[in-house]
């Protein structure tokens, strides 16, 4: 049943989940095993590359493979995670802010509008320093963060299908609200949602590189893909496994989560079927 | 619909007001700012002398109260870095900023409507992977990466363009290409995918049906429909890439609002958060009030009240 | 029938419109000055008692004069507006100052700017930034025209090297306009004269041909802020700029490899672990202290990690400061040692700490990786440090409402002076952290040395007993590092400051 690109985009991800799972076993290094005098070492093919570390060393003179491998279960949990609380909300929001109108809309309207007029980044740093840095904290400030795209999306949605005859229809017929938008606006709304979310899961795990930035991501020494993006950008030029390879999982691992994510939009959505 | 748009109007300002009143509180939540803002060698009396002159010491809805009786009169107050008024340093970064985000917007709109409206018409063909696989890139490319690659090849290396800083025309195409990839690639993936929402319903089977040709079926209505969701997009990456550019103003030393704000949150700069917050809740205001007013002009059927 | 169209292109015409609108008209690619310095940072404000920050004062140093300047080698002090001193009494420093000096707007410069500028900076009203450099001071007195005494509270050894930096400004020219205007738009004495500036973008000098020490070869003085480190070093490499700040360890050999391109380099701020001996149980004793400098395996880091562009310390003195003792050797790397004394100590299974660091901490180098490779040789002896990143306002926040455990600092203090070791060790002015009236006697006997051979004594105690009580675990001093264009004549100085006046640029 799934096209050639779902299948191609569930192994990966499937592989990701089983990596992350797996990662004390499947890494050939401790991750935290520093060595100034072994730091920057490039990939085991070039030239000069470190025996045993087949990408390489980073700046600490730490195994980039197995601190690839690590760094999946914490980039992984915080990008699904975030995207997993703060859509279920923002969409129920939206749903109900485009149907209802009034006053609902206007309040739940402007309070997104407060929150996006406010940067991100003070958002932040308020979080984090109210609460302390965690991966825990990263995800409640990327899920705060991103519920707003989903509500206005749902919402623009909404409003446009509002008017339409089969809602009217089923009104009259005396559905309630909740049984209207969940049988018949919510299926609609469902696929520029799903691309906005798989394209969400792929921000999330970059902002957190620039949570890192700030200091206020995962804290050193646990690796994250994010972390050692932003911990490589100084070394961009002289040694460019530092971030290449982290940067190669995250695209990675966003290619299959769109790929699955294609494949759900097209198993979900009634009207493409008969196309 | 003129009713509307007054209360819209009066909405924005209570946004703004909002937006006062949270950074107003949650900036003097996040830290200290005299011992950054005094002389390395200040001893505790200083700070303490710092701190009372300022006003810092008195209970917080009382220095709240006093900003705004303040800022109903234009004065929102002195930079505590700067020693300037606050409104000016904010409103002579305007123009670059915009400037920026204009031509990061322009840049992925001309690139990605057209792309993906042939995406979606040459579906699952190899343009189609291809134009797919570029906006995988596009999206999940870390920022700064992409910018100090784009100095290290257009700049060092092939000498085409200037290295950084705002100038003529020039000087602005590394950073708009910069800032507006991700831009490019999330509202390709979005046309294209309303595009073939679009395409399969009822109505535009009827189209067909009815003997209209192809090519007008498809961007009348098909086109018109799938940028609700774009133009919703638009006004949330105006947000984005007005307050947000940081990165790429940073790499590119472009004097952004982005910038400006970061820097005064780093130092606990109150008075300059909170000018650049308000500046920039008002710009969003007006934008999003805009792209629902597009909504209505691009759907007929949205009524307003 | 063409409503499709309009709906794409109308709001596509308003847009570009309004683009084009906003471009200035013509690029400015051609270069705005002689010489062109890039910074990491901008400067902040024209108005030098309003900031204390590097790269401000660096443009400001240009465009104002100090009294007095550090020598070339860092030892002694060279006259500038000041053509001699001397020390009527322990208290009293007297200045005769140099005639004929002239403002660029024309007014006088003499005592009584002299006796203006510092007590604009030291006006309570004024809260400047720079009034805390000045405290050792009481007051200054115009003994006549061109003759001005700055009177200290108690005998003060290093008053000369507080005021170096203390830039006379004009006082006619400042009340004419006031000190908003003066920030924005200044009037020195200085080798180049404003001429504009736009915020983040540029600052443009030009020669003061009227200048007291002779005409400046260069005729106009440019600063461009990119504090991008890539950016920065492209800009260097295209020749869009000449001189440029904050060179990365890493990138050294590439630039080097550039042939139009050398490096000048000089030391700059010492780095080192601050500890809480007063709150926190194992730093409360002396051995458990020093068992961490012996954890740490210092030469390591400025082997591998600084690349050799650094000084390893022997204690909180820098080489160049009076006392500073090179026989006492630095704690060497031994973390068997350190293990037995953390068991003597009572710690046998070791210990657990927050170690807070701010990787961008008044301008230290690789600060996070410094800060993780000292934590992992900690780890091997029990110390068992978890990391607490922090920006700059939240660890100077929690620093001064005394949270630290441990911290990871830079401290930037003029080389030949050890001023912060009254700032930061002593309990009178600091105390957050170490109190120990031992060392705050040396400390008093220290600055109050007026002759040079009893300073260095009393420095040499002092510096023994730092070393052996230990309040930081001691780390280096490291380099500051310039790529500078082959054919500008600058070289970098030991008091920080980039004087520009005598440069010249070949072709």
């Amino acid at each position: 049943m799934p096209t050639r690109a779902g299948a191609i985009g569930l192994a990966i991800v499937v592989l990701d989940l089983v990596v992350a799972l797996f990662a004390p076993a499947l890494a050939p290094h401790d991750p935290l095993d520093q060595d100034v005098t072994r730091r920057l070492l490039p990939p085991a093919w070039l030239a000069g590359g470190g025996r045993g570390h087949l990408l390489g060393t980073d700046q600490l003179g730490r195994d980039i493979l197995s601190r690839i491998i690590h760094g999946s279960r914490v980039s992984l949990v915080i990008g699904f995670l975030s995207v997993g609380v703060s859509l279920p909300v923002g969409v129920a929001l939206g749903l109900f802010a485009g149907y209802w109108s009034g006053r609902f809309d206007d309040v739940t309207m402007r309070i997104a509008d407060v929150q996006l007029a406010f940067p991100f980044i003070l958002l932040a740093i308020t979080i984090a320093g109210v609460l302390g840095p965690s991966p825990r904290n990263v995800v409640l400030i990327l899920a705060v963060g991103g519920w707003v795209v989903y509500a206005r999306l749902a919402r623009s949605q909404v409003l446009s299908l509002r008017e339409k005859e089969f809602i009217e229809a089923a009104r009259s017929l005396g559905g309630g609200t909740g049984r209207i938008l969940l049988r018949h606006v919510l299926p609609n709304v469902v696929s520029p949602i799903i691309v906005v979310a798989t394209f969400a899961v792929a921000q999330m795990i970059l902002l957190e590189s620039s949570l890192s930035f700030l200091g206020l991501g995962v804290q050193p020494p646990t690796p994250s893909w994010g972390a050692m993006l932003n911990d490589g950008r100084a070394y961009i030029t002289v040694a460019w496994w530092l971030t290449t390879f982290p940067g190669v999982a995250i695209m990675l691992t966003v290619l299959g989560i769109n790929f699955v994510g294609d494949w759900l939009r097209d198993l979900l959505d009634p009207r493409l079927q008969s196309v | 619909m003129r009713r509307y748009i007054v209360r819209r109007l009066a909405q924005a300002l209570l946004v703004v007001f909002g937006v006062s009143l949270v950074v107003f509180f949650v900036i003097r939540l996040s830290g200290d700012p005299t011992f950054l803002l005094l002389s390395a060698d200040a001893t505790e009396a200083d700070r303490a002398r710092f701190a009372h002159e300022q006003g810092f010491d008195r209970p917080i809805h009382v220095q709240y109260a006093a900003f705004v009786g303040r800022a109903l009169r234009g004065d929102l107050g002195r930079s505590l870095r700067y020693r300037q008024p606050v409104l000016p340093l904010v409103l002579e970064r305007l123009p670059a900023t915009l400037e920026l985000a204009l031509a990061a917007l322009v840049v992925s709109l001309a690139v990605a409507i057209p792309a993906g409206v042939v995406s979606a018409v040459r579906r699952n063909t190899a343009y189609d992977n291809l134009t797919m696989l570029g906006a995988l890139f596009g999206q999940s490319m870390p920022v700064f990466w992409l910018g100090i690659m784009m100095i290290l090849i257009f700049s060092v290396r092939f000498e085409l363009l200037p290295t950084s800083g705002r100038g003529g025309l020039a000087h602005l195409v590394l950073p708009a290409l910069t800032l507006g990839l991700y831009s490019t690639a999330r509202v390709t993936r979005l046309v294209r995918a309303g595009m073939l929402d679009v395409i399969g319903q009822d109505y535009i089977r009827t189209a067909w049906a009815k003997g209209l040709p192809d090519r007008r079926v498809i961007f009348k209505h098909a086109l018109r429909n799938t940028l609700i969701p774009v133009v919703t997009i638009v006004g949330l990456e105006m947000g984005t890439l007005l307050g947000g550019a940081v990165i790429t103003e940073t790499i590119f030393a472009w004097p952004g609002l982005g910038r400006l704000a970061v820097t005064a949150i780093f130092q606990r700069d109150y008075p300059l958060v909170q000018a650049v917050v308000l500046v920039t809740a008002m710009v969003f205001a007006i934008t999003n009030l805009l792209v629902d007013l597009l909504y209505g002009w691009l759907d007929p059927r949205i009524r307003y009240t | 029938m063409t409503t499709s169209r309009r709906a794409g292109s109308a709001p596509l015409a308003l847009v570009v419109g309004a683009l084009l609108s906003l471009l200035p008209a013509g690029a400015a690619q051609a270069r705005e000055a002689d010489l062109i310095i890039s910074q990491k940072a901008d400067v902040e404000t024209f108005d030098p008692s309003q900031t204390n920050n590097t790269s401000t004062h660096n443009v400001n140093i240009n465009i104002f004069d100090t009294l007095v300047r550090l020598s070339d080698d860092g030892r002694s002090f060279v006259g500038e507006l000041a053509e001699s001193w001397k020390l009527v009494d322990p208290t009293t420093w007297q200045f005769k100052l140099r005639r004929g000096v002239k403002f660029h707007d024309g007014e006088e410069l003499n005592a009584a700017a002299v006796k203006f500028t510092f007590d604009s900076t030291m006006d309570p009203e004024r809260k400047t930034r720079e009034r805390p450099t000045y405290t050792a001071f009481k007051e200054v007195r115009v003994d006549d025209p061109y003759t001005v005494s700055f009177i200290t509270h108690r005998p003060y050894a290093i008053a000369l090297t507080q005021l170096q930096y203390l830039m006379i400004v004009p006082p006619g020219y400042v009340k004419q306009v006031g000190w908003d205007e003066f920030g924005r738009r200044p009037v020195g004495s200085g080798a180049f004269k404003f001429k504009e500036w736009e915020r983040d973008v540029r600052v443009v000098l030009e020669a003061n041909d009227a200048y007291w020490k002779g005409k400046p070869k260069l005729r106009t003085l440019a600063f461009r802020p990119i504090p991008e480190d890539a950016a920065r070093i492209a800009a260097i490499q295209r020749g869009e700029v000449d001189i440029i700040d904050a060179v990365p360890y890493d990138r050294i050999k590439e630039l080097q490899g550039i042939p139009a391109v050398r490096i000048s380099q000089r030391q700059g701020e010492q780095i080192y672990i601050g500890l809480d001996t007063l709150r926190v149980e194992p730093f409360k004793k002396r051995e458990v202290r020093q068992a961490l400098n012996y954890a740490v395996n210092a030469d390591a880091l400025v082997k591998s990690l600084l690349l050799g562009y650094a000084v390893r310390l022997n204690g909180p003195f820098f080489p160049t400061t009076p006392g500073y003792d090179e026989k006492i050797p630095a704690y060497p790397y031994d973390p068997e040692r350190a293990r037995r004394m953390l068991a003597q100590a009572g710690y046998p299974a070791g210990f657990d700490v927050d170690f807070a660091l701010s990787p961008a901490f008044q301008g230290i180098a690789k600060g996070a990786e410094v800060g993780e490779a000292v934590a992992g040789q900690l780890a091997r002896v029990g110390g068992r440090v978890k990391i607490v990143v922090q920006d700059s306002a939240a660890i100077f926040s929690d620093y001064s409402a005394k949270k630290l455990q441990m911290y990871l600092f830079a401290w930037k203090s003029s080389p030949e002076a050890g001023r912060h070791l009254e700032t930061l060790l002593h309990s009178k002015t600091r105390g957050y952290y170490y109190q120990n009236p031992e060392a705050d006697r040396l400390i008093d006997a220290y600055f109050a040395a007026l002759d040079p051979r009893k300073r260095r004594e009393a420095g040499r105690e002092l510096h023994a007993f730092l070393r052996e009580d230990a309040p930081w675990i001691f780390l280096y001093q490291q380099m500051d590092l310039f790529g500078v264009r082959k054919n500008v004549t600058w070289e970098a100085k030991p008091d920080y400051l980039m004087r520009m006046r005598d440069v010249s640029v070949a072709n």
